[in-house]
C-alpha cells in the first residue's frame, strides 16, 4: 500500500471506531506519523496520546509489519490491548498481549500483528531472540519517561538501544507525560518532538500547611463532595490509604443518597461482577461512596472501582501511586498527603511523579477547573515542596502568586550498579566478545546515559565504571572531572585523615579560604538499616544529581593516595560504586577471552535468557546447592520471589505455594488464609512459575539433579493449577512501593 | 701645716671647730617688760609752756627764755618717741633675755637630746618596686609610747635634665634617648617624681630608739633604707631639715601603688583595722613538698619551711586566686617539687602558654588538643561502656551556654541510646552518633529551625543533644574531637610529666574538653604516684552534682590539685571536699569570703600586738599580699599560715611532642598470644570458637557471592546446621545463629543494604579483615595438610 493509502486506511479505521484525531493526534499526523516518522509526544494525561500510539501501530500493520506496543504496567497492557481489540479486531487487526511468563518465547504471539507488552517482557523477548522481532516496523513506547525510573528504567533503555541496533529503520513513537527537557530524550530516540501543555481542564495548584492532615483532608474532601465533585487522595502506603478511607467513609457516606447506594449494590451484584470479590473491608466502604485502590487488589477489583468512579458512584478514592500512571482516572480534586518516597522516607518523590498524580485533577466535561493540593506538615515543609516542585510567578493582573509545575529532567539510571552489571552481561551475551573499553566505546556509547553525559555540564568525570573500581574511579563516578583534577593537584585544599577503619574513612578538609569541613565516607549502616554513605559538614555532601561536594572529593583523593587498598575498599562501598566485571567474573557469568576481551559463560547466557536480576542470580547460585527437599525449594523460592518482585513476602507464602501445588483449594481461599491480597496472589504465582523454571534451568546447568527434580515437580504442579484458574496476564503484582502487608 | 696665699691653713677647719661633739643649738632670745609704766616726758613740757606764758606777761625777756625752753622740749620729745618704737637700746623698762636650748650630743647611730631623750633615724636612698604591705607590720610593731615619724617629700620632676646616673644599665639602654620622648614616656606612667623619705624614732632610752628602728627596718625590709649616722642627724636636727639629701626617682604609677597602700594602712581607724595577723604554728610538721617559708607575723620575718604533704595531695588541694600567670608560677613550684620526689604529673590547662611547664622535666610530653592530640568522646578509654554513656551525656551538658533557654539533656533517652550504640561500636567516632528520625519529616528538619517541638520531651532533648554532638565534629572544634583518639588516657599519664593544653575558642568547648579529659583520666587505674593538676578548673563552676561526681572519680584514681581563679564560683560542696588549699591574692569580695571559709580565717579576739578586733581582718590580707605570698592551709593544720613562696622556676616554651598514634588504627590480622595445643589460634577460631569451621564456610560463601542477603545467610546457616558434623545435638540452640553476629562484631563481615523494588534488604559482605582471616585459615589448612 502507498503511504497515502495507508494514511487513509488508518483514518478510516479510526472513524469506524468513532474516533477523530484532535489536538496532539492531528499534529502527529501532520508531522508524518502515518508516513513512518518517529515522533515523541509529550503532553499531560488525558490529552489523547494513546491514540497516537494506536495510529502508529495501525500504520505498521497496514504496511505489512508488526507493531510492538510497550507499556509500563500489566494493567495498562491489559487495558490497551482490550481497547484495541474492541476497536479494531472486527476490522481484522490481530492484537496480542504478553506480560508474564518470562520463561517462554511467547510463540503464541507469532500471529499477532500488534503485540502489547510490558517493558520487561519485551526485554525478555529480545534476550530470547523471539523470531518475530525482525518483523517489527513500529515500536510504541508509552510512558517513556519511565526510562528515568530506578529499577526499571535501565531495562527500558537497554530495550530501546538494542531495538535500534537490531532494527535501525524502525519507527519509534514515544509517548510521555510532561517532563523537563523532553527534547533531550527525543533527540536520543531520533524522534521529532511534539509538546503540548494544553489541558482539557485548567489546573490550580495549592500547598496547604497543616498540623492535622487528617482534619484538613476531611475538610477538603467534604467541600468537594458537597459541591458534587469527586476527589482522589494519594497516600504514601497501602495501609495509609486503607486507614484514611475507613476513617472518612462515614462522613462522606452521609452525602450519598439512598438511590446511589442502591445503585452501588446493584453494580456489585451484577452479572458483570459475579467473579469480582472485593475484600470485606472495601465492600463496606463502597456503599459510602469511598474506596481504596492499590496494587494489592486484584485487577478486576481495581477495574470495578474505576468503573464505579467514572460513573460517579464513588466520591472519593484513596489510592497509592499505582493510580498515577496510565489509567484514565480524573477527578475534580486531587490531594497528595505525603511527598516522601514510599521506599525511603528520607527522600522525596520525583517531580514528574507528583505532577502525574496532580495531573489527574479536572474531569473533562464535568469540571471547569481542577484542584491539585499538596498537604504538608509545616511552613518549612511547604517551602521545601514549593521550591522543589513548582515555579512561583505573580499574576500581573490580580497580583496573586501562582504555582506552575516544575518538571524534572529525565536522567538515565543505567549507571546504577546493579543495572549496569546486568546490562554488561546482556551486552556481552548480545555481542559475543568484547573488551571493557569496547563495550564503553561501541555499545554503551549509544545509551541515553552517554548521550546525556556529553551534553550535561553536571555529568561526572566517569559515567560507566565497567572495569576495576578503586577509590579514584569511585570519585570520578561521583565528581566532575575538573574537581577530581583539582583535588589530585592539591588545589582544592588540604585533607587530614582522622578516621580510617574498615568501614569508614573520615577527615578534616581545610580549603584555601581557611574554612574547615568534617568529611567522611562510611559504609556502615545507620539505625534505619541504610548505608550511611558520604557525609560533609558543609551540609550538602551529595547534590540532587549525585555529585559529591569538593570537600569530599579532596578527602577521597587524599585517601586514595595515602591509604591505598583501604581506601579502595571503603570509598567505593560508601558511594555504592561497584565493578560490574568483577561481580560477573566472581559469579561465573563472564570469563576472559583472548586479549583483553570478555565473554559471557554458558551460565551467563543462561541467566541472561532467564531474565534474572544479578542479585537474584547471586542468591540463587549461593543457595541452590543446599537444596535438599521440597521445603528448601519453597523457602528459596520465597526468597527469590521477594527479591524479584521487590515485595516482602510473609512466611505464609510458603504454605500458600505448597497448598497451591499439592491441593485443589481455590486460589482465593489459599490467598485469604495466607493473608495475601488477591491482586498480589496471581502475580506471585506467575512469578513463582517463572523463577522455578529458572531454578530448574540453573540446577540443570550446575548438575544439581536432586534439586532439579524437586523443582520441576513443584513447577509442574503449579503449571497445572495455573491452567485451571487461567493465565494471569492481567496486570497483577506490579509494585506501588507499598510492601507492607 | 700647709701654706696658702692667704697664709697657712689652720690645722683644723674653723668651721669644723665649730661643730664639736658638744654644740649649742642656736639660742632663743626675747625681750621682757620690766616696768610697764609709761614715761612722763610730755607733762613736763606742758608745764614749762604754761610757765613761759605767765613769764612773758610779767616779763618779756622771760618769754624769750620760755620759747627757747619750748624748742628744747620738742627736740627732747622726738628722741623719746624713737626709743619707744623699739630700740631697746637705751630704753628703760625692757630687758633682754636669752633662752638656752639643751645640748645635743651625737653618737654613731643616734643623737642624745637633753633630759634623756634619744633620736634615731633612717633614710631611703632608693626605692624598690614594692613598698606596700609592710607598713602594717611596722605599725603593729610600734609602741605608742614612743615617738615615730615618717617624713616623705614628693616633688614633680621633668624628664628633661634627668640625671642619667639614676638610670640602671637596662633603663639606659632601653629607654628612649630623646628627652621629649622620655618626657612623654614618664607622663604616661604618671609623671616623674623626686622622692625623699626618712623615718625618725624618738624615745627615752637608747634601746628604745634602736629597737624601734630595727623593727621599722625589719618590717620595711627594703635594703635601700639606711640608718642615719648621729652627726648627720644632729646637723639636720639643728637646721630643722630632717629629710635626707638624697632623693630617688619614682613614677606616678609607683607612687600611687605605695601611697594607696599607705592610705589604707594609715586610715583613721588604723588601730582596729590592722590586717594580716596569722598565728605561727608552734610546731611545723615536716612537709613532703616544700613551697616556701612561713612568714612570722610578729616580726614579719621568714620562718621555717612549709608546703604540702602526700596526705594533702590525697585529700585534694585547691590553689585559688591570682591571675592565670601567677597561679601557673605557683603550680610550677608545686610541679617542680613533685617531680623532684619522683611523682608523675599530668598538668592540664586551657592556655597553650602553659606548655612551658614541660620545661620542668627533661622528658616531658606537650600535647595540644586539636594539634597533636585528639580526644574521641565516644571512646570509653578503659571506662565501662554502659556507665560511660551516661557520664558523656552529663559532660555534653557543659556545651550548653548558660543563658540558653533550651534546657538540659536530662531524660534524653534517645541520645543516651545513640551514644551507647556508638560507644559499643569499635572504632566509632562522633559521626557515628545518630538518632533514628524516621518519624520526623525530612523537610521539617531541613528548615533549620532546630529540633521540632511537636516531638516528645525526650526526643526534643535528644535532638538538642545531637545538635551539640554535630557541633563538636562539624564545627570549629572538629580538629579536637573528630577522629580516632591519638593517645589513651593511660598513655597520656605514663610519662614523668605530661602537659595537656586545651586552647579551644569558646568557654563552653573548654568546659567540655576539661570534663572529657578528666573523665578519661578518672578511668586510669589508681596510682598514688600520679598527680593530676588542673590549672583552671572552671568547668566545675555552677555544676554541683556533676563536679562532685567527677572529682570523686578522680580521687578514686589518685592525688588531685585543682586551680581556680574565681573560688566563689566553685560549688560549696566541692570546695569542702578538698582538705587543703593555697590561696593567692584576691580582690573580689565573694572570692575572699569563699577563701575565708576555705582557709578557716577566723576572728582573733585578742592580739599579741594589737587592740582587740571585732571583725575579720585576715581577709583583707588577701587583697594586699604579694604575688609571692600564699595563705596555705594544710590538711593537718586547722589554721592557715602565710607563706612566702620560694623563687619560681624558670619556664621556657617547649614544642609540641611528636605523638605516634598507637593501637588506634585498623588492626591487621594478628596472632594471639594464646595457644591451643601446639599452635596459635587463628582469628576465625578466636572469633567463632567451636563454630570456626562454619564461620569459615560463611566467609568463603561471602567471598564468592557477596553481598548476600540476611535471608540467604540464614538459609545457608540452617542448611549448614543440618549438614555440618560440628553442629551436633549437643550444640546449644542459637549458637549457630550467633556466628554472623560474632563475625560482624569482629569486623570480619560488614552489614549493608540493597534495594529491590523499593524494599530494602540487609546484606553482608566480606571485609578486608575477613579476607585476611580467610587467607590465614586457608594457609593453616594447607600447612596442616602438608604435614
Amino acid at each position: 500500500m502507498t503511504v497515502a493509502a495507508i494514511k487513509s486506511e488508518v483514518l478510516d479505521l479510526l472513524s469506524s471506531a468513532s474516533l477523530e484525531p484532535r489536538g496532539v493526534q492531528r499534529e502527529a499526523i501532520e508531522r508524518g506519523l502515518l508516513e513512518g516518522a518517529s515522533l515523541m509526544v509529550c503532553s499531560p494525561t488525558g490529552s489523547g496520546k494513546t491514540l497516537v500510539g494506536e495510529m502508529a501501530a495501525l500504520r505498521a500493520v497496514l504496511s505489512g509489519e508488526r507493531a510492538l506496543y510497550l507499556v509500563p504496567l500489566r494493567a495498562l497492557a491489559a487495558q490497551v490491548s482490550s481497547v484495541m481489540r474492541e476497536r479494531y479486531q472486527a476490522r481484522g487487526v490481530r492484537v496480542g498481549v504478553t506480560t508474564g511468563d518470562f520463561q517462554t518465547d511467547a510463540e503464541y504471539l507469532a500471529d499477532a500483528e500488534i503485540i502489547v507488552t510490558t517493558f520487561e517482557r519485551a526485554d525478555s523477548l529480545m534476550r530470547r531472540r523471539a523470531p518475530w522481532l525482525d518483523e517489527v516496523g513500529t515500536v510504541v513506547v508509552d510512558e517513556v519517561q519511565t526510562i528515568g525510573e530506578r529499577g526499571r528504567g535501565a531495562r527500558l533503555e537497554s530495550v530501546l538501544m538494542r531495538l535500534r541496533r537490531l532494527l535501525p529503520e524502525v519507527q519509534i513513537v514515544a509517548l510521555s507525560a510532561t517532563i523537563g527537557a523532553p527534547e533531550e530524550l527525543a533527540e536520543w530516540l531520533g524522534c521529532d518532538l511534539i509538546v503540548s501543555e494544553q489541558r482539557p481542564v485548567p489546573l490550580h495548584y495549592s500547598i496547604v500547611p497543616t498540623r492535622d492532615k487528617v482534619q484538613t483532608l476531611r475538610n477538603i474532601v467534604l467541600a468537594t463532595v458537597r459541591a458534587d465533585g469527586q476527589s482522589i487522595v494519594f497516600a504514601r502506603t497501602r495501609r495509609d490509604a486503607e486507614s484514611l478511607a475507613s476513617h472518612l467513609a462515614p462522613e462522606i457516606g452521609r452525602h450519598m443518597t439512598s438511590a446511589e447506594q442502591r445503585e452501588v449494590s446493584s453494580e456489585l451484584d451484577s452479572v458483570e461482577n459475579w467473579y469480582v470479590s472485593p475484600p470485606r473491608a472495601l465492600r463496606g466502604l463502597l456503599h459510602h461512596g469511598v474506596a481504596f485502590h492499590h496494587a494489592g487488589l486484584s485487577y478486576s477489583v481495581r477495574d470495578l472501582i474505576e468503573r464505579l468512579f467514572r460513573r460517579g458512584l464513588l466520591r472519593v478514592v484513596f489510592a497509592t501511586s499505582t493510580l498515577s500512571a496510565g489509567v484514565d482516572f480524573p477527578a475534580r480534586t486531587v490531594i497528595v498527603t505525603d511527598v516522601r518516597s514510599p521506599s525511603d522516607h528520607r527522600t522525596l518523590i520525583s517531580a514528574n511523579q507528583l505532577h502525574q498524580m496532580l495531573g489527574r485533577a479536572g474531569r473533562p466535561g464535568h469540571d471547569t477547573m481542577g484542584m491539585g493540593i499538596v498537604l504538608v506538615g509545616s511552613k518549612g515543609e511547604a517551602e521545601t515542596v514549593r521550591d522543589r516542585y513548582f515555579d512561583v510567578m505573580e499574576d500581573a493582573e490580580t497580583g496573586e502568586t501562582v504555582l506552575f509545575p516544575r518538571y524534572d529532567r529525565v536522567n538515565s539510571v543505567l549507571s546504577d550498579p546493579e543495572a549496569l552489571t546486568e546490562q554488561v552481561l546482556v551486552a556481552l551475551a548480545t555481542l559475543g566478545e568484547s573488551s571493557p573499553q569496547k563495550l564503553v566505546d561501541e555499545y554503551f556509547s549509544d545509551s541515553f546515559l552517554s548521550f546525556c553525559s556529553v551534553r550535561d555540564s553536571r555529568a561526572p568525570a566517569r559515567v560507566l565504571p565497567i572495569d576495576a573500581v578503586d577509590a579514584r574511579v569511585a570519585m570520578e563516578c561521583r565528581a566532575f572531572s575538573d574537581t577530581v583534577r583539582a583535588a589530585s593537584e592539591g588545589v582544592l585544599g588540604h585533607a587530614t585523615i582522622r578516621e580510617k577503619t574498615e568501614t569508614t574513612i573520615g577527615g578534616i578538609v581545610r580549603d584555601w579560604d581557611g574554612n574547615q569541613h568534617t568529611c567522611r565516607f562510611s559504609s556502615r549502616t545507620d539505625a534505619t538499616g541504610l548505608v550511611e554513605g558520604p557525609m560533609c559538614s558543609c551540609g550538602q555532601p551529595v547534590d540532587r544529581h549525585g555529585i559529591l561536594c569538593p570537600h569530599l572529593v579532596c578527602l577521597g583523593i587524599t585517601a586514595a593516595t595515602e591509604l591505598g587498598s583501604l581506601a579502595d575498599y571503603v570509598v567505593p562501598l560508601s558511594l555504592d560504586v561497584t565493578s560490574p566485571v568483577q561481580v560477573l567474573v566472581r559469579l561465573g557469568l563472564i570469563e576472559g577471552a583472548e586479549g583483553n576481551a570478555l565473554r559471557a559463560t554458558r551460565l551467563g547466557r543462561l541467566v541472561c535468557r532467564l531474565y534474572l536480576r544479578i542479585s537474584t542470580t547471586r542468591e540463587m547460585l549461593a543457595l541452590l546447592p543446599l537444596v535438599d527437599n521440597g521445603q528448601d525449594v519453597v523457602s528459596l523460592l520465597r526468597h527469590l520471589v521477594s527479591l524479584e518482585m521487590g515485595a516482602r513476602l510473609p512466611d505464609s507464602f510458603e504454605s500458600f505455594i505448597a497448598g497451591l501445588a499439592s491441593t485443589g483449594i481455590p486460589l482465593s481461599k489459599l490467598a485469604a488464609d495466607a493473608e495475601i491480597d488477591e491482586g498480589d496472589a496471581l502475580g506471585l504465582v506467575d512469578a513463582s512459575r517463572w523463577l522455578l523454571s529458572a531454578m530448574a534451568a540453573v540446577a540443570d546447568h550446575g548438575g544439581l539433579d536432586t534439586a532439579r527434580e524437586i523443582i520441576q515437580s513443584l513447577l509442574v504442579a503449579l503449571d497445572g493449577r495455573s491452567e485451571a484458574f487461567g493465565k494471569t496476564v492481567d496486570g497483577e503484582c506490579e509494585t506501588d512501593g507499598n510492601t507492607e502487608p | 701645716m700647709t701654706k696658702t696665699v692667704m697664709g697657712a691653713s689652720p690645722e683644723v677647719e674653723p668651721v669644723e671647730r665649730m661643730l664639736r661633739r658638744s654644740e649649742e643649738a642656736p639660742s632663743r632670745e626675747y625681750i621682757q617688760w620690766e616696768n610697764r609704766n609709761r614715761p612722763t616726758g610730755l607733762r613736763g613740757v606742758q608745764a614749762l609752756i604754761g610757765l613761759a606764758l605767765v613769764a612773758s606777761v610779767l616779763s618779756p625777756p622771760l618769754v624769750l627764755i620760755a620759747l627757747g625752753v619750748s624748742a628744747a622740749t620738742v627736740a627732747l620729745l622726738r628722741s623719746g618717741r624713737s626709743r619707744a618704737r623699739g630700740t631697746w637700746r637705751g630704753l628703760n623698762g625692757w630687758r633682754r633675755i636669752r633662752h638656752r636650748t639643751s645640748r645635743l650630743r651625737y653618737h654613731s647611730t643616734h643623737v642624745t637630746l637633753r633630759r634623756g631623750r634619744y633620736l634615731g633615724g633612717a633614710s631611703l636612698s632608693d626605692a624598690a618596686p614594692h613598698l606596700s604591705g609592710r607598713l602594717s607590720g611596722l605599725l603593729r610593731a610600734l609602741s605608742s609610747r614612743h615617738g615615730f615619724a615618717l617624713l616623705v617629700e614628693l616633688s614633680p620632676e621633668s624628664a628633661i635634665g634627668l640625671d642619667p646616673s639614676a638610670l640602671t644599665e637596662w633603663q639606659a639602654e632601653h629607654l628612649p634617648g630623646s628627652e621629649r620622648q622620655l618626657e612623654s614616656l614618664f607622663w604616661r606612667h604618671g609623671c616623674l617624681w623626686s622622692a625623699r623619705a626618712v623615718i625618725l624614732a624618738h624615745g627615752r632610752t637608747e634601746q628604745y630608739v634602736s629597737t624601734t628602728l630595727d623593727i621599722a627596718l625589719g618590717a620595711l625590709g627594703d635594703a635601700n633604707w639606711a640608718r642615719l649616722d648621729g652627726r648627720s642627724l644632729m646637723r639636720r636636727y639643728c637646721r630643722l631639715d630632717l629629710l635626707p639629701e638624697s632623693s630617688f626617682y619614682a613614677t606616678g604609677e609607683e607612687l600611687s601603688g605605695w601611697l594607696v597602700q599607705l592610705a589604707s594602712e594609715l586610715s583613721s581607724d588604723l588601730g582596729s583595722n590592722v590586717p594580716g595577723e596569722f598565728l605561727t604554728p608552734a610546731k611545723v610538721e615536716k612537709c613532703d613538698y616544700v613551697l616556701g617559708r612561713i612568714i612570722d607575723p610578729e616580726t614579719l620575718r621568714l620562718g621555717p619551711e612549709t608546703g604540702l604533704t602526700d596526705k594533702d595531695l590525697q585529700g585534694g588541694v585547691w590553689i585559688a586566686g591570682g591571675t592565670d600567670v601567677v597561679r601557673r608560677e605557683v603550680l610550677a613550684r608545686v610541679v617542680c617539687r613533685l617531680l623532684e620526689r619522683g611523682q608523675r604529673v599530668v598538668y592540664i590547662a586551657t592556655d597553650s602558654a602553659a606548655g612551658a611547664i614541660a620545661s620542668l622535666a627533661r622528658e616531658a610530653a606537650v600535647l595540644q588538643l586539636g594539634h597533636n592530640l585528639i580526644l574521641n568522646p565516644v571512646d570509653p578509654d578503659g571506662l565501662p561502656a554502659n556507665r560511660y554513656a551516661v557520664l558523656l551525656l552529663r559532660a555534653l551538658e557543659g556545651l550548653l551556654e548558660r543563658d540558653r533557654p533550651r534546657g538540659d539533656l536530662e531524660g534524653a533517652v534517645e541520645l543516651e541510646m545513640a551514644l551507647a550504640r556508638a560507644i559499643s561500636r569499635k572504632d566509632a567516632t562522633l559521626a557515628d552518633v545518630s538518632i533514628d528520625t524516621a518519624a520526623l519529616s525530612p523537610t521539617d528538619s531541613s528548615s533549620g529551625a532546630g529540633p521540632p517541638r511537636q516531638s516528645s520531651p525526650s526526643m526534643y532533648r535528644s535532638m538538642l543533644g545531637l545538635t551539640l554532638v554535630e557541633e563538636l565534629y562539624k564545627g570549629s572544634a572538629a580538629s579536637a574531637f573528630y577522629g580516632s583518639q591519638t593517645l589513651s588516657a593511660e598513655e597520656m599519664a605514663s610519662g614523668d610529666l605530661t602537659v595537656i593544653t586545651l586552647p579551644l575558642p569558646t568557654r563552653e568547648l573548654q568546659r567540655f574538653a576539661l570534663d572529657l579529659l578528666l573523665l578519661k583520666l578518672s578511668g586510669v587505674p589508681r596510682d598514688d604516684a600520679l598527680v593530676v593538676v588542673v590549672e583552671n578548673a572552671h568547668n566545675f563552676a555552677g555544676r554541683e552534682s556533676w563536679s562532685l561526681a567527677l572529682v570523686d572519680r578522680l580521687f578514686r584514681r589518685g592525688p588531685l590539685i585543682l586551680g581556680t581563679e574565681a573560688l566563689s564560683k566553685m560549688p560549696d560542696v566541692l570546695r569542702g571536699r578538698f582538705c587543703s588549699a593555697g590561696v593567692l591574692q584576691m580582690s573580689d569580695s565573694s572570692d575572699i569570703r569563699a577563701a575565708a571559709d576555705l582557709l578557716g580565717l577566723g576572728v582573733i579576739a585578742t592580739g599579741l600586738h594589737s587592740k582587740s578586733r571585732s571583725s575579720l581582718r585576715e581577709t583583707s590580707f588577701l587583697r594586699t599580699m604579694g604575688q609571692d605570698t600564699v595563705l596555705l592551709r594544710s590538711g593537718s593544720r586547722r589554721l592557715a599560715v602565710a607563706v612566702r613562696l620560694s623563687p619560681a622556676p624558670e619556664l621556657e616554651s617547649r614544642p609540641l611532642s611528636d605523638v605516634q598514634s598507637t593501637a588506634r588504627q585498623t588492626e591487621s590480622v594478628r596472632r594471639d598470644d594464646r595457644v591451643r595445643g601446639d599452635r596459635s589460634l587463628t582469628l576465625i577460631e578466636e572469633v567463632a570458637g567451636r563454630q570456626a569451621s562454619l564461620a569459615a564456610r560463611i566467609l568463603r560463601l561471602l567471598e564468592r557471592y557477596e553481598p548476600l542477603t540476611v535471608r540467604a545467610l540464614e538459609q545457608f546457616l540452617a542448611a549448614s546446621e543440618d549438614s555440618s558434623p560440628a553442629s551436633s545435638a549437643s550444640a546449644p540452640d542459637g549458637e549457630v545463629d550467633s556466628v554472623i553476629t560474632r563475625l560482624e562484631r569482629a569486623s570480619l563481615v560488614l552489614r549493608g543494604h540493597e534495594v529491590h523494588g523499593n524494599v530494602s534488604y540487609t546484606n553482608y559482605r566480606l571485609t578486608m579483615k575477613g579476607r585476611l582471616a580467610l587467607r590465614q585459615t586457608e594457609q593453616e589448612e594447607r600447612e596442616g595438610l602438608a604435614e
